[in-house]
């Protein structure tokens, strides 16, 4: 396997080169905007760094009846989450863009709501990558796109 | 409280069905411009805090030590059918980035590493993340449109990429070649998955 057949730098025939640190460089490419909302995370989140119930990045998440109902009694990022997610099922990803929080706020939040009920949540496929069946369908769906 | 504080919070049959593609690479190899190219929405930047936590620290089972960095990440999503949603997550490549991003990575189907022909050692944390946790994952080189400065088994060869690997060229630009590399993703994972259904139906 480990083949050292060049010593020539510009062509590296050997991974991986972690030991070898590059520069830093800034975590996205296409856009320099950066969300502030001048609210620590920990604070719209209670103080709390942890969610009772797990959600993934993809997580989809919808406001209840329930939710919907108490939309307006509720504040903050508790509110705008079930008002984003009162006419379609959005992802935790997409909630986090569109509020410009950082995922782990949402994450928390929305486990609260889910709790209260003000939530759906459709949680990914638990063994999705033995999914034989759901795995083709989304071939198929791919194919056709 | 609220009355309804007994509903399930289990997925129903009925509703969406979210799955995750990761769309790896260096810094401008085209990650976000991959990821609109079949994305039914302009790509969302959302920020996570991502924990770098010492490896081998969880064996040894004393003192942590954490640092947390917020890390941008873009997306897109992808209406597949009347319930699968497909996510692609574009993930930033650089540097040491490549073991924090476990966080992201639980639960996705596997990863598309993208490659600028020209500096394709940008690539290497990608690959090495991937590889070292048996996530499926192709190795799609960037055209830009434009010519490779190197061919396939060039590639293949300076990445030491495995035989079993697919290496496909890919136009981050256009929505059919996008599609077309997705898709051969998407054989490697349903290949894999067949593989180990055999072999549990043997075992």
């Amino acid at each position: 396997m480990d083949d050292f057949s060049g010593d020539d730098p510009q062509v590296p025939l050997v991974r991986p080169f972690l030991e070898h640190r590059r520069a830093v460089r800034p975590a996205h490419e296409d856009d320099g905007e950066v969300a502030l909302t001048g609210v620590r995370a920990y604070t719209m989140t209670g103080g709390r760094a942890h969610a009772a119930v797990h959600l993934e990045f993809e997580t989809m998440l919808q406001t209840t009846a329930a939710g919907r109902e108490a939309l307006t009694a509720m504040k903050f990022e508790r509110a705008d989450i079930l008002a984003l997610a009162r006419n379609e099922p959005l992802s935790v990803a997409e909630l986090s863009a569109r509020l410009h929080v950082p995922i782990g706020v949402v994450r928390v939040v929305a486990a609260d709501l889910l709790a209260e009920g003000m939530l759906e949540a459709f949680q990914p496929s638990a063994n999705v990558a033995d999914d034989v069946l759901l795995i083709t369908r989304l071939i198929a769906g791919v194919r056709a796109l | 409280m609220s009355v309804l504080s007994d509903t399930p919070t289990r997925p129903v049959a009925t509703g969406p069905v979210p799955v995750k593609i990761i769309i790896a690479g260096g810094f401008g190899v085209g990650k976000t411009t991959f990821v609109g190219a079949i994305s039914d929405i302009k790509p969302l930047t959302t920020e996570a805090a991502m924990t770098d936590l010492s490896e081998g620290v969880d064996n040894r089972g004393d003192v942590t030590t954490k640092t947390t960095t917020t890390v941008a990440m873009d997306f897109g999503r992808v209406a597949v059918d009347e319930a699968i949603v497909l996510y692609l997550f574009g993930t930033p490549g650089q540097d040491r980035f490549g073991f924090m991003w476990n966080d992201l990575i639980q639960g996705a189907l596997g990863a598309v590493v993208l490659v600028d022909s020209r500096r394709i050692e940008d690539s290497f944390p990608a690959l090495d993340y991937f590889e070292s946790r048996s996530v499926p994952f192709v190795v799609a080189v960037n055209r830009f449109g434009g010519q490779l400065y190197h061919t396939i088994d060039e590639i293949r060869d300076a990445l030491s990429i495995a035989h079993h690997v697919p290496v496909v060229t890919t136009d981050a630009r256009g929505r059919h070649a996008v599609k077309e590399t997705v898709l051969s993703l998407l054989d490697v994972v349903l290949n894999r998955a067949l593989a180990k259904a055999r072999g549990e139906a043997q075992g």
